[in-house]
């Protein structure tokens, strides 16, 4: 007998599956809670903290992408996979838009033009019975979204009183706003005082190339170089307040 | 004759336009307002204020600025929110946002006058023609339509128009998937069945201004 999720309503073994493909796909374990002992997906923390934007963003984005790569082609005739996009008649507009780019891919392509076949026709069989407007609702991304940013935050979390962990992370982007929030959440103490310490430290720095990009676009200083930090931090400072 | 008002205009247009209506004229509107907002009021301390209050924009309008690729309109605000944030954390403080993303209120505003609007021209002879040649209303804006008709039903030529629209939406789908076999791969491939999938997307969630 297949148990359903209770918030996403997919089955739970494939929940349970997706959150070991992430822990292959970042090499390591969510079990990970003791900042002494280093999983694979701590070192592959440590890496998404040396490219631009929030690492938690990246862990879930990523893995989502990647598995709607998957899902949409082997999981397509699984009816645990079809079924709550059924209930929910698609996905929110978010996840439409990830679902949108997994379908740029031609085989998930195929997948997405049979799931969406599907949808349709079950929208026309309701206004056929002119029994009212069916709406969608209840997208199944957003609860498989939920837990892989929780398994994301956790790992932050748990390596925030590790000083190596804590000199990648003062010299990275650092974490978006809303994951800053879910962060400290989870934090206590030492790991409370870091967090915020180095977010400010990180916010200073990102403050100074703004204010740096903006005075070059002055004539008076239209000679000098805008360096490669200063060209993207606005970009930068949108995805700091809002996520990926 | 029955008085007609730009909104009227603006949706019969907007029907000779691909895609939703609603959908084609929120995102126009949604557009300009960021369009001008960053170019000509970024100094303008009430939009400033308000944008404050907000901490910016929700993610979806954020990363709309963004593509509009005005660097310098948007460091300027974001240096102001980033500014305000690093006050908050500096005293201990969570920022959070205390009233909602404008380009949200303006889109939230806009909606509800052109479904009003698409209710009161309904019996319309003129705009019905318009809409029949349209691609049709996205189910999210249908649904908006009957809520805002309350107890009376969907007038019968529009749920037909809307049947057609999807019949074709399905059509073009099974055609697509019809010619990814190898038996069909000398059949060309029509520019409607190329797009089968964002268009059925599309309908489903409406499109994101």
């Amino acid at each position: 007998m297949r148990r359903r999720n209770r918030l996403s309503g997919w089955d739970d073994r494939l929940i349970e599956g997706l959150l070991d493909l992430v822990s292959r796909m970042s090499e390591g374990t969510r079990k990970s809670l003791d900042p002494r002992v280093k999983f694979v997906g701590y070192y592959d923390l440590l890496k998404l903290l040396e490219k631009p934007g929030c690492p938690v963003c990246s862990i879930s984005q990523r893995s989502l992408i990647q598995y709607l790569n998957l899902a949409f082609v082997e999981q397509l005739t699984v009816p645990e996979f079809r079924e709550p996009l059924q209930e929910s008649l698609g996905c929110c507009p978010k996840h439409s838009e990830l679902v949108r780019r997994t379908a740029q891919k031609r085989l998930p392509r195929m997948g997405v033009a049979v799931v969406y076949e599907d949808l349709l026709g079950q929208v026309e069989k309701i206004l056929e019975k002119q029994d009212g407007v069916p709406i969608p609702s209840n997208c199944p991304l957003c609860s498989i979204e939920k837990e892989l940013e929780d398994y994301a935050v956790q790992l932050v979390a748990d390596y925030c009183g590790d000083q190596e962990f804590q000199r990648h992370y003062v010299a990275s982007d650092g974490v978006c706003l809303p994951h800053l929030g879910s962060i400290a959440a989870k934090l206590q103490g030492d790991g409370d005082k870091f967090l915020f310490a180095a977010q400010e430290q990180i916010l200073d720095r990102l403050l100074a190339q703004l204010s740096e990009f903006i005075r070059k676009q002055g004539h008076r200083s239209s000679k000098e170089a805008i360096t490669e930090a200063e060209a993207s931090s606005w970009k930068r400072a949108v995805h700091f307040l809002v996520g990926e | 004759m029955r008085e007609k008002f730009w909104t009227y205009f603006e949706l019969r247009d907007a029907c000779y336009r691909p895609g939703c209506p609603v959908c084609r004229l929120l995102e126009q509107r949604v557009h300009s307002y960021l369009d001008s907002l960053f170019y000509e009021s970024v100094n303008d301390p009430s939009v400033r204020q308000r944008l404050r209050g907000a901490l910016g924009f929700c993610r979806n309008h954020a990363l709309r600025a963004l593509n509009l690729g005005d660097s310098l309109g948007v460091a300027i605000i974001y240096e102001d929110l980033l500014q305000l944030v690093a006050r908050q954390l500096d005293e201990g403080r969570m920022p959070r946002p205390l009233v909602a993303c404008p380009a949200c209120s303006l889109h939230r505003v806009s909606e509800e006058g052109y479904v009003r609007t698409l209710v009161e021209y309904l019996d319309d002879d003129e705009f019905q023609g318009a809409f029949k040649s349209s691609d049709g209303a996205c189910l999210p804006h249908l649904h908006r339509l009957s809520l805002q008709l309350q107890k009376k039903a969907l007038p019968e030529w529009l749920i037909t128009v809307e049947r057609q629209k999807l019949q074709k939406r399905r059509t073009q789908l099974t055609e697509f998937l019809r010619k990814q076999d190898v038996q069909a791969k000398n059949e060309q491939i029509s520019e409607g069945e190329a797009t089968a999938c964002e268009d059925a997307i599309d309908y489903l969630v409406g499109t994101t201004d």
